[in-house]
């Protein structure tokens, strides 16, 4: 502790204060790589969006140009070569998350009630904990084999075998499809649920089980009707982590069942509906396409861009909104644990 | 009383499907592993062949195609025993030897060339050949450009096709005895016998696919085959199985590598011919008077009683071994043992190269380079982050450097691939000048404040500092990169890659580990900071703030009370990060070039074992040796990340119970 | 709360289902699945662009992952029709024939070739096939010998206009079928060097050696514009003369020129699916021929004629 007159400074003291600027700098290289990512995508991406192409050229201002040029991402156009059609991408996308979160929010859920409240500390609950763990960690693109594996071609040869034998050959379920797509992102997202819910679970204070208890409650009664309600909010924060990163995984669905172009929507008037057999489109492989395979362009790179950008702000969007649900649930629950 | 009996239904029933459900899920769990086990085994698994029930009707010599013995095609003009055709889908070619005098042999043939345009396929001059030899064998080789002609004193001759005017003379040489290049695994053994003079004239036989033969000697088999040694073609010996003088029949299969022989004892045996090992025989009741395969997975014996027993073997389980995952092999065409990663072809009689070390090299190559850039990036912003900075402004903080995580790997390797990736290689130096003067700046200014600004600590900027430090940072960039430019023409006549490539024969590509390492590394900062941030945040402030009482400086107070406690926690962060980087797919596929070089060079190229998956498992036949060997790269993937990630679960629970912070 | 939460995510679902229903024909009858080339892709993807305009009620489904895709989705059933820049291989034949009982009905639909690319301020003039196969090959089977660095194919110093003088190639993976053409070809049916960069489409293949100095690469006609330079090929001749120019693309013997085309899977007794035949007709009508040089091919000789013969016996 020097004062300022002192002319001796310590070197530990200068030693200290280098340290400080220099992991300081070490976020400020990190906050410019973001920067530069971002800026890059948004200086393409804004770029082409206000430019004028063809088959979408506007001589209005700029927001009409910019509808003009939304409509071409979204709709595509035959005349424009390169262009690309994000509209079923999207549908798909949306449709594929909706099925993967039916089957994810309620498997994640029950597995962590069953760690937070019926489980007692046994080789099995280790085993179970364990697994989610190491579930978490595995690349996603050993689901993908996985999914390939057991679900397409055993789970969906054993479908097709008992369901539509008259169409074999011809796979039904047996090939990848929409359905099987969505289980394996399931399974990905499993371990983020299980551990928001477990988060939302531990945080309730034990008087809330007691006083349920003790008025008469059955354990059953007790987490339906109160510890599920209370834990709401970090489910449905580890449900939008969830569907965050099944937006943004493409490598598993390369082998289940995305494909390069399916105008036709899983979803129509036709019955049943919903058709979990079909292929469909997702964002972030149209991302890996067009960077791939796109006929070359001028704008090409403005297109990626573009797509990237509204994969970008979906994703980006849905973490912060989980986030901030979480931070928001932090002060709530410091509060009443005064209770 | 409140309907207490029906209430405890469904407690229990509740309680039932909660358990039954967690169990469920833990056995997906555990049935993920346990399949990618499943469909690896069968691959060592010995070879089982079962005999099938014989057909009733039917030839199999006529009705059954056996790829390699074809029946001719109507274009072919001759079909006299020696005629041998070759067919692209656009050069028709038959060639055949025919006795003119005594003495001379012509050959003759001919040659026709598919007229694109025309679709209409049209005859070309051809000049073939005379010469003074018997011939015993030809063939064509596997790109139809040459012919390869046995005589019968153990001489052969290569024919050139596209020859129109007047054939020059043909050259005739010995047939190989001896092995060029290194000892192969699998050569058998070289005893003096096996290398004896040139016998009389062993049998010559084709093994599909046209680049080797078999010769059939005194005592031994050779397999043969045709090696470009600096710009000549030539037959060489791969390899050599000892033969048994009571073989009868040898039929090689229409894939190449496995050798059907009938033996006097009686038996049949069938031997794989690049591990140059027998592996299955049957005794018989009779010799048989005919065998042959009818596919490359099936083949069939004829008995003097007109009866046909069929066997057939299963391609996936082969008795793979080791060796051919690990080691390097000699196979047809190439001077030198290699491990090669080249699993698939359109022809059957390819051969699979199935080694996976090159993956498995080109997977640890990407993860390091990765880990070496993230690392101070990431350690050093959570040491600033869980440390320096107030708490109370740590929330604000902490998720912006996590939003890097929010991005989409897919969209990072677009960026880095369409945008980054033309200028990286030219511009690592610039780079390396930048950041390290960057770094010095930062300090050098750090300690000149320290000395002459403001004396007392204004923690309120601290937060700030990141901030703050934009500007000069940028400017370092700017000022190091200009340095760096000219540095690299001072040092390295311009360009760092020429100089390495052509003053120091370093082999450079520009699709290599460096690149692929500074997207991956970007993506994986936010998994190891997340972690080494709470590591060293948990620590409780109270230590620090005790040392700092004492007079020490706060980095001292983080050097000696928080790093010793964060450590576990901070090794932690760093083997998920690792673990996360060798299992990364979408980066790999968009900025890696997928070349498998089996080198550890980090400015050559590299293919991991994530990116092959995605790319070899769709087009991969079901239960096929290339898929099975897919499904245990992806083990070896699985048991890689597990193996890192339990390691830094391991590590976290040792902190939480030995110094009670909450990991 | 929850009960809110719950109706209001069934009435964006219903909304959902609604207005993309909406969007689409409700009355599908029958899909058609097109698998296998990328080379084919833009062309199929165009076609069945203007295809579903003419028939509406059509469900069209692409996937072009690579040739080698198409006679295992053929076979499974999984495609109605197979793309595929090459012809099957005997082995693929074999063992659709073994899995059907039949061989595939085959149609050549346009003409491509692969063109050689390099840098534009690359001074090489020509490529004869021996030393394509030297860049290129592991095996050197057409005769020649390796070649690692420009300075062996044009001398040290025309060579100094190129940085980077070591050779790097790029081409297409495994799955592709101009991969499989390209080995048969131009590398005598050898094997690929190890060094080679795969990359998953022309474009990207286009767009590296575009930008950099010392490539070469291997594309479809179609992607050659005027940010490369196209180098001519000269034929192994017995003379191997220096002074030959070489062949491009379109000339008559050009050794890369090669056929696209369409697989079909009918067995001998049946016909075809409809929307099948319906679509191969339209592939012969002059929209759908326009569409050809727009992708960089050429029209196949008396296509009409082969495409009404086989349509006449494998359709109704």
């Amino acid at each position: 502790m020097t004062d300022s007159s002192d002319k001796q400074v310590s070197w530990s003291s200068l030693r200290s204060t280098a340290m400080i600027w220099l992991t300081a700098s070490m976020v400020t290289f990190s906050l410019l790589m973001l920067a530069g990512l971002a800026g890059i995508l948004l200086w393409s991406g804004g770029n082409w969006l206000f430019d004028s192409h063809a088959g979408a050229a506007h001589s209005g201002g700029y927001l009409d140009q910019l509808q003009a040029n939304l409509t071409l991402l979204l709709y595509g156009s035959p005349n424009v070569t390169g262009s690309a059609a994000m509209l079923p991408a999207i549908v798909g996308t949306v449709l594929m998350i909706f099925l993967m979160t039916i089957v994810v929010a309620p498997l994640g859920v029950v597995v962590a009630i069953y760690l937070r409240e019926y489980a007692r500390e046994s080789w099995y609950t280790e085993l179970l904990r364990i697994s989610i763990q190491n579930l978490a960690g595995v690349p996603s693109i050993i689901y993908g084999v996985f999914g390939l594996g057991f679900f397409v071609y055993v789970l969906g040869g054993q479908m097709d075998s008992w369901l539509f034998a008259e169409d074999l050959p011809k796979p039904t379920f047996g090939t990848p499809g929409l359905l099987w797509a969505s289980l394996t992102l399931a399974m990905l997202t499993l371990p983020v649920v299980i551990v928001s819910a477990e988060e939302g679970f531990a945080r309730l204070p034990d008087s809330l089980r007691e006083g349920s208890l003790a008025l008469g409650a059955t354990r059953a009664e007790t987490i339906i009707h109160v510890l599920l309600p209370a834990a709401s909010p970090s489910i449905l924060t580890g449900v939008i982590l969830a569907i965050a990163r099944a937006a943004g995984e493409v490598a598993p669905l390369m082998l289940v069942g995305v494909v390069k172009y399916a105008p036709t929507l899983p979803v129509n008037l036709q019955a049943p509906f919903i058709h979990l057999e079909q292929k469909f489109m997702h964002l972030g492989f149209l991302v890996y396409d067009l960077t791939l395979h796109a006929h070359p362009g001028e704008g090409r790179l403005g297109l990626v861009a573009a797509t990237s950008l509204l994969l970008v702000m979906v994703v980006l969007g849905l973490n912060l909104l989980a986030n901030s649900l979480r931070q928001r649930l932090r002060g709530r629950y410091q509060q009443s644990a005064s209770l | 009383m409140f309907a207490t009996r029906r209430r405890e239904f469904v407690d229990g029933l509740m309680a039932l499907l909660i358990r039954g459900t967690s169990l469920m899920v833990l056995l997906l769990v555990l049935g993920m592993l346990l399949q990618l086990v499943w469909v690896t085994v069968p691959l060592f698994e010995p070879l089982s062949i079962a005999e099938e029930p014989a057909p009733l009707t039917g030839n199999p010599e006529q009705d059954w195609s056996l790829s390699h013995r074809a029946v001719a095609p109507a274009w072919v003009g001759d079909h006299s025993v020696h005629t041998a055709w070759f067919e692209d889908g656009r050069r028709r070619l038959w060639v055949a030897p025919r006795r003119i005098k005594h003495n001379e042999i012509q050959l003759v043939g001919e040659y026709f060339r598919l007229d694109a345009p025309t679709n209409q396929w049209r005859r070309q001059p051809w000049a073939l050949p005379t010469f003074g030899r018997h011939v015993i064998h030809l063939g064509f080789d596997s790109s139809g450009h040459r012919i390869v002609v046995f005589d019968g004193t153990d001489h052969y001759a290569l024919i050139k096709v596209n020859v129109s005017s007047k054939y020059p003379k043909v050259q005739w040489h010995p047939l190989p005895h001896a092995f060029a290049g290194a000892d192969a695994p699998g050569t058998g053994t070289t005893s003096p016998e096996h290398t004896a003079q040139s016998s009389a004239s062993g049998r010559i036989q084709a093994l599909a696919g046209g680049r080797s033969w078999i010769s059939l000697g005194q005592g031994y088999l050779r397999q043969l085959h045709l090696v470009n040694r600096s710009g000549k073609i030539k037959l060489e010996s791969l390899r050599s199985i000892p033969l048994d003088t009571s073989w009868e029949f040898i039929e090689p299969s229409p894939s190449g590598s496995r050798l059907l022989v009938t033996t006097k004892a009686p038996s049949i045996q069938l031997w794989d011919i690049s591990g140059a090992e027998k592996i299955w025989q049957q005794p018989l009741e009779a010799s048989p008077v005919a065998i042959g395969w009818i596919d490359q997975d099936r083949f069939y014996l004829r008995n003097t009683g007109q009866g046909y027993l069929t066997w057939r073997f299963d391609e996936g389980r082969q008795g793979f071994n080791f060796d051919r995952l690990f080691q390097p092999m000699r196979y047809e065409g190439y001077a030198e043992p290699v491990r090669l990663w080249q699993p698939s072809s359109t022809a059957a009689s390819f051969e699979q190269k199935l080694n996976v070390v090159p993956l498995l090299i080109g997977t640890f190559k990407a993860a390091f380079v990765a880990q070496i850039i993230a690392m101070p990036l990431a350690i050093g912003s959570a040491i600033f982050v869980g440390f320096f900075t107030p708490l109370s402004i740590r929330n604000r903080i902490k998720p912006a450097v996590e939003i890097i995580a929010a991005f989409p790997s897919v969209v990072i390797g677009a960026v880095v691939a369409l945008w980054l990736a033309p200028y990286l290689l030219d511009a690592l130096v610039s780079i390396f000048t930048a950041i390290i003067l960057s770094i010095s700046v930062t300090v050098s200014l750090a300690m000149l404040w320290r000395r002459y600004a403001l004396g007392t600590y204004s923690g309120r900027w601290l937060p700030l500092m990141p901030f703050l430090l934009i500007p000069v940072i940028l400017l370092s960039i700017a000022l190091g990169a200009s340095i760096g430019r000219g540095l690299e023409t001072l040092l390295f006549d311009g360009s760092l890659m020429e100089w390495l490539y052509i003053d120091r024969g370093v082999s450079v590509q520009h699709r290599n580990a460096i690149i692929v390492g500074i997207a991956l590394g970007f993506t994986i900062i936010p998994v190891i900071f997340s972690v080494a941030e709470d590591a060293i945040n948990a620590v409780p402030r109270s230590a620090a703030a005790g040392s700092l009482a004492l007079g020490a400086s706060h980095w001292q107070s983080f050097r000696e009370i928080v790093l010793p406690v964060a450590a576990p926690g901070i090794i932690a962060a760093v083997m998920l990060g690792f673990g996360r980087a060798l299992g990364e797919t979408m980066i790999l596929l968009l900025v890696a070039g997928n070349s498998p070089i089996d080198s550890w060079s980090l400015v050559e190229g590299l293919r991991t074992l994530s990116a092959t998956l995605a790319i070899e498992l769709p087009e991969s036949h079901v239960s096929s040796a290339h898929y099975r060997v897919l499904f245990l790269a992806a083990l070896m993937l699985f048991a890689l990340t597990l193996l890192f990630n339990t390691a830094a679960q391991l590590l976290k629970r040792y902190m939480r119970r030995n110094f009670g912070v909450q990991l | 709360m929850m009960h809110h939460l719950r109706r209001r995510w069934l009435h964006i679902l219903w909304m959902t289902v609604f207005f993309t229903g909406c969007e689409r024909d409700g009355g599908a009858t029958e899909t058609l699945v097109i698998t296998g080339s990328d080379t084919m892709a833009g062309l199929l993807t165009a076609w069945s662009a203007v295809f579903s305009e003419l028939s509406p009620d059509a469900v069209i489904e692409i996937q072009a992952s690579g040739s080698a895709a198409a006679p295992i989705a053929l076979a499974e059933g999984t495609a109605s029709l197979g793309a595929m820049s090459r012809a099957m291989s005997a082995a693929e034949l074999a063992r659709f024939q073994e899995q059907r009982g039949y061989l595939p009905t085959v149609i050549p639909v346009a003409n491509d070739a692969l063109a050689l690319i390099v840098h534009i301020d690359n001074p090489i003039s020509s490529l004869s096939l021996p030393e394509i196969d030297g860049i290129y090959s592991a095996t050197q089977f057409c005769g020649g010998r390796a070649y690692t660095d420009w300075r062996e194919l044009l001398g040290a110093q025309r060579a100094g206009q190129i940085g980077l003088p070591a050779i790097e190639a790029y081409g297409r993976a495994s799955i592709s079928g101009s991969y499989g053409f390209f080995k048969n070809n131009a590398l005598c049916a050898g094997d690929y060097s190890p060094r080679v960069v795969e990359l998953p489409g022309f474009a990207a293949i286009a767009d590296s050696v575009a930008d950099l100095e010392n490539a070469i690469g291997y594309v479809s006609l179609g992607y050659v514009d005027s940010r490369v330079k196209l180098v001519p090929v000269r034929l192994e001749g017995d003379d191997g003369s220096a002074n030959d120019p070489g062949l491009i693309p379109g000339a008559p013997s050009y050794p890369l020129a090669r056929t696209l085309y369409l697989y079909l899977s009918v067995p001998p007794d049946k016909k075809a699916p409809p929307l099948a035949c319906e679509f191969l007709r339209f592939v012969a009508t002059p929209v759908a021929q326009d569409r050809l040089s727009i992708e960089g091919f050429s029209a196949v000789p008396d296509l009409e004629e082969i495409i009404q013969s086989t349509v006449f016996h494998v359709c109704d």
